[in-house]
Formats: C-alpha cells, sequence, structure tokens
C-alpha cells in the first residue's frame, strides 16, 4: 500500500482531514493515527493503527495499492470523457453583434445575426444526432444572444419539438449581458426550457460602467440590477464579476450593493479571471492596457472573493471535484455554432477566422484545426503530469495551452490554493451535516 | 480509401507514393492519432494489471500428520489486513476510471465566459472503447490500427 500522489492533508485542531483528488473525499484523520499510518504504509504491522480507518482511507482511495499508476488511471478518465457519445452539446451563438462595448473583450464582433438558413442547417445536424444521443443541452451565448431572441425562441421551439417526440432529454442556459434579460424575457426562456442564465457585473456603479458600458457609452449597472432583481425567482441568476488589477479591489462594494437589494441567498455570484491574449485582429482586447492578474495572485483573490460572498449569504460555486477532459473544446461531441454557421471549439475563439473549424453546410467534413483539439492531450505536459491538481483540472484550459502568451492561467486555481479551497470543502460539508 | 473491418474501425488507408503526396500538416495529426491510441492501449493495460489480483499462490503443503498422539489444536485465522487492503484498493482504483463527473459545455476557467449550467452528472458507466484512428498509411497501416486498439 502507499499514500495517493492527490491527496492534501489539512490540520484541524486534534485531527487532520486528508481530501484526495481523484475520489473527490475527504476523511477525518484523529492526529495520533498519522504517524502508525506511516510506519504501517513503511511495512510495519506491529503498530496501533485503526483498522476501520484504513479501510476508509482505501475507499477513499487516499491509500491505493503499490502497482497503482493513478497517472494511467487519469489518462483512461479523460479518454473515456472526451468521448461523450450519448450527450451532445452545442453553443449557439444567434447574435455575433453585441449591444455592450466592453473594453477587454476577446471578441471581433459584427453585427450579424442567425439567418434562417443557418438555423435550419442547425436543425439538420441535430436530426442527424438525436437518434444516436440521450440528452441535447444548450448554451445560448453571443455576441449578445437576447440580440437575437427571435432566432433563440423559434430554435428553441423547434429543439424541444424534436427532442420530446425523439424521447431525449433536453437542458438549456444562456450566457447573456443582462441588459436585455427583463421578467419578460426571462419567462419567455423559462418556457422554453432556458433554466440559467449567467450575467456579468463587474463592480459598483462607476467601476461596472467604465468596465462594460452600452455601445455608446452609457452606464448599464442600474438597468442590470433591476433585472437581475426582476428575473431571480423566474430563472436561476449566476452573477459573474470578471477581474483584473482594475477593479480587483472593487469587488466588496458589489457583493454589499447585491446584498442590499435582496440578492444574496437569491443568486449565485463568483468570480473569473480576465486574460486577454494581446492583438487579437480586430478584437477589444487586443488594445486592454489593464494588468491582467497573474494566474498564483488570482487564486488568491479567488478565495477571498468566496470567503466574503459565503459570509453575506450568496451561493458560490463548489470547489472543484474530480473531473474528465474539463470543456467544449477538447471533447468529441460537442460544438459552438457561430452565426453564419461556422463552427468553432472554444467559447473563447468565436469570432476568429483563424480558429474556425468548420462549417454547418458541410459537417461533418473538417481539417486540422478541429484535430489540435481533439488530440490535445495534457498528459503530453510535464508540469500537468506531476501536478498535484491533475484531477480536479485535467489540463485546465487548452486554448490558453496552446498560446505561449495565456499559458500560464491555464491551470486550476486549485494548483495555487489547494489548502484553502479543501478547507472550503470541509465548512461546506460541515454546513450541510449540522 | 475509406475500409471498414469487422470491428467497425474506418481507416483511411495511404500507402507508398500517395503518402508522399500528403501535406505535413496531416501527416503531423495522423501521428498523433496513432500516439494517443498507443497511450490509451498502454495506459489499459497497465491499469488492468495493477487491478489484477495477485496470481493464487499454491495451496500450503498439508500439515504433517502429529504421530505422538493428540493433535495439536488449530491455529486461529488470522486476518490478513494488508491483503484486504489492497484488494479493497485494487477494487477502488478499477471503478474510478468511471467516477469522475462529465461536465457540459464550457468550464469555469473559461475567459470572459464561465459555468453555464454545468450539468455534474456521472459517467455514463459504458465501457471505453477504441474508435480512433482517421488517418493511417504505410505498407502494413491496416493491421496497425488493429494492432494499436485496446
Amino acid at each position: 500500500m502507499k499514500e495517493s500522489g492527490y491527496n492534501t492533508w489539512v490540520a484541524d485542531g486534534p485531527r487532520w482531514w486528508v481530501h484526495n483528488g481523484i475520489s473527490g473525499r475527504i476523511v477525518a484523520v484523529p492526529a495520533g493515527q498519522r504517524e502508525p499510518i506511516r510506519l504501517f504504509l513503511a511495512g510495519h504491522d506491529d503498530v496501533p493503527v485503526d483498522v476501520d480507518l484504513l479501510h476508509d482511507l482505501v475507499a477513499a482511495q487516499v491509500l491505493i495499492p503499490d502497482a497503482a499508476d493513478e497517472l494511467d488511471l487519469l489518462r483512461l478518465r479523460y479518454a473515456a470523457t472526451r468521448r461523450n457519445p450519448d450527450r451532445f452539446h452545442l453553443t449557439v451563438v444567434t447574435s455575433l453583434g453585441c449591444n455592450f462595448d466592453c473594453p477587454y473583450c476577446f471578441e471581433a464582433k459584427h453585427p450579424s445575426l442567425l439567418d434562417g438558413t443557418v438555423q435550419e442547417r442547425l436543425l439538420r445536424l441535430v436530426d442527424r444526432k438525436l437518434p444516436d444521443v440521450r440528452e441535447l443541452a444548450v448554451l445560448w451565448y453571443g455576441g449578445e444572444p437576447l440580440v437575437g431572441l427571435p432566432a433563440l425562441l423559434s430554435l428553441s421551439d423547434e429543439l424541444r419539438a424534436r427532442t420530446d417526440a425523439a424521447g431525449v432529454g433536453y437542458s438549456a442556459g444562456i450566457i447573456t449581458n443582462g441588459y436585455l434579460l427583463t421578467a419578460e424575457v426571462a419567462g419567455q426562456l423559462r418556457d422554453r426550457g432556458v433554466t440559467t442564465a449567467q450575467v456579468t457585473v463587474d463592480g459598483p456603479p462607476e467601476v461596472h460602467d467604465r468596465r462594460r458600458p452600452l455601445a455608446g457609452g452609457r452606464g448599464t449597472f442600474d438597468t442590470l440590477l433591476a433585472n437581475i432583481v426582476a428575473v431571480a425567482g423566474l430563472i436561476d441568476v449566476t452573477v459573474r464579476v470578471n477581474l483584473d488589477r482594475g477593479n480587483a479591489g472593487d469587488y466588496p462594494r458589489l457583493l454589499a450593493i447585491l446584498a442590499a437589494a435582496g440578492l444574496a441567498g437569491r443568486v449565485g455570484v463568483h468570480p473569473a479571471q480576465v486574460v486577454t491574449p494581446a492583438g487579437r485582429a480586430g478584437a477589444p482586447s487586443g488594445s486592454y492596457r489593464v494588468d491582467c492578474l497573474p494566474r498564483p495572485e488570482y487564486a488568491s483573490v479567488e478565495q477571498e472573493f468566496l470567503r466574503q460572498a459565503e459570509a453575506l449569504g450568496f451561493a458560490t460555486s463548489a470547489p472543484p471535484g474530480p473531473v474528465g477532459a474539463p470543456c467544449t473544446a477538447v471533447r468529441d461531441n460537442e460544438l459552438i455554432v457561430g452565426s453564419r454557421g461556422e463552427l468553432y471549439k472554444c467559447t473563447e475563439t468565436v469570432g476568429d477566422p483563424a480558429e474556425v473549424v468548420g462549417n454547418l453546410l458541410d459537417w461533418p467534413r473538417a481539417g486540422d484545426r478541429l484535430m489540435k483539439w481533439l488530440t490535445y492531450d495534457p498528459f503530453g505536459d510535464e508540469e500537468c503530469r506531476s501536478c498535484p491538481a491533475l484531477p480536479v483540472c485535467m489540463g485546465g484550459c487548452a486554448y490558453h495551452a496552446m498560446d505561449p502568451r495565456t499559458r500560464d492561467s491555464r491551470c486550476s486555481t486549485f494548483r495555487f490554493r489547494r489548502q484553502e479551497q479543501v478547507g472550503r470543502m470541509i465548512a461546506r460539508h460541515a454546513q450541510k451535516a449540522g | 480509401m475509406t475500409d471498414a473491418n469487422p470491428s467497425g474501425l474506418n481507416a483511411i488507408r495511404i500507402d507508398g507514393d500517395a503518402l508522399r503526396a500528403l501535406p505535413e500538416e496531416v501527416r503531423s495529426a495522423a501521428l498523433v492519432v496513432m500516439a494517443y491510441v498507443d497511450g490509451l492501449a498502454e495506459g489499459q493495460r497497465r491499469l488492468l494489471q495493477a487491478t489484477q489480483p495477485p496470481a493464487a499462490q499454491p495451496p500450503a503443503a498439508p500439515p504433517q500428520a502429529n504421530v505422538a498422539g493428540e493433535p495439536e489444536p488449530e491455529p486461529e485465522p488470522e486476518v490478513d489486513v494488508r491483503a484486504q487492503l489492497e484488494n479493497e484498493a485494487r477494487i477502488q482504483l478499477a471503478a474510478a476510471v468511471q467516477s469522475a463527473a462529465a461536465l457540459l459545455g464550457p468550464a469555469n476557467f473559461c475567459g470572459a465566459i464561465a459555468e453555464a449550467a454545468p450539468a455534474r452528472t456521472p459517467i455514463t458507466p459504458a465501457p471505453f472503447h477504441g474508435r480512433e484512428v482517421v488517418v493511417v498509411w504505410g505498407p502494413d497501416a491496416h493491421r496497425a490500427v488493429r494492432r494499436n486498439l485496446p
């Protein structure tokens, strides 16, 4: 027997907690048992070790067979989840045009709505997939997807009719800037199976309005706050806060404003890191001059954000658990459909002609741009192979990993803040139990 | 040329002169795919090895008859904790391949978007099987593909 290479030990008074990244499980270990366990693993049988505890540690994969190679296991887990044959996921850009003009946006946007021909092709693709899947999941995306609301609603009706007829599950969510997400629109979305909405608010009014103005320059904070309050009971809303050096100190005031508006307990909140690959042709991010946070520094800001949000009563994203292939880009039964029918694998590449992997018109014909995603292998990366966060990250962002300018931001923050994140898991667990 | 074998594998065989006509990108992509399948096959082989119980030991020689008279008392059967734990751990390891959350859609690390409705459902417990290779070449291409299938 030996210890897993993916254990994180956290001291807690008279005991330790040990978390295993592969199983995602946590076991309490009395402080007095840690040394006997070590001796037992070193081959000593005559030590006062608690045998029941050993069985618990084995069940949680904290202890593993001597011959086990956990990298092999993760490699297989990655491969098994990269293939997702019975679930089909589509991210659909209903409008590449956007009513906002955010200076850090990575999309080279132009006014372009999903037209009838593209919709028809998309439905044809879904028709081909439905006999082989048991679930269709759709994410409405942009630009700003609500600028393309008519296409979103009519496509939703068609997709739901088809999945109903085929006995296939259907689920949908939307990522929107929130400006057009009124109660009426939220009701229309909910009636069409859209259950979650992510809205981004970047700080208190003066900060948010500087970072996320309307295309004419007018502020958007007041409208967003009113919309979120109005729709929080109709649809599950998560407020995302994009952070860089320009606003990393401002989120406490935002959280206070959201709490004062009665949103604690009604919406979720989570931070995200702004990463702007310099010089994307035509994208605002190409000339964005505010410093992005290095990943380790962002990891620290993130944990403090979550701590403050939870203290105010907001739901936050769960600490990371064991995953397989982590995103649409590297899984083979998922596609992003651009407003002109062009296809992508990574949401961050939408609007970049150099990243188009094919077109609905002749899919599944595709070129080597698709191969780069489907053959991406985090296990070829020495840092990933030796990283204790690998089971919960699985290489992280392939897009960032492939670009030397953004490579350092590919990782899960678990890599830098394991102890704290496991501490959060324990606290959440205790809260649920108590 | 597209070819299907009884395992359901589809491969495009490209041999000889045709190989030389291939663009470098296609050759590179094919190499990556082959390496990927190799890795899977090797990974599965090694995982299977690690999760098999050790080979059964030959039965111990029968105890010598006690010719002096009274039979000796049977020794208490000892529970071999270490062996039990090893066995449990092997079972856990085999199950662990299929026990991660399989997400859908973009991930929480995605740039300016994220974490929308990540449906955390268990992986379908269907066994993984490799139907991977798209392009191979060489005089023995088809056999090479079969050899590399897990």
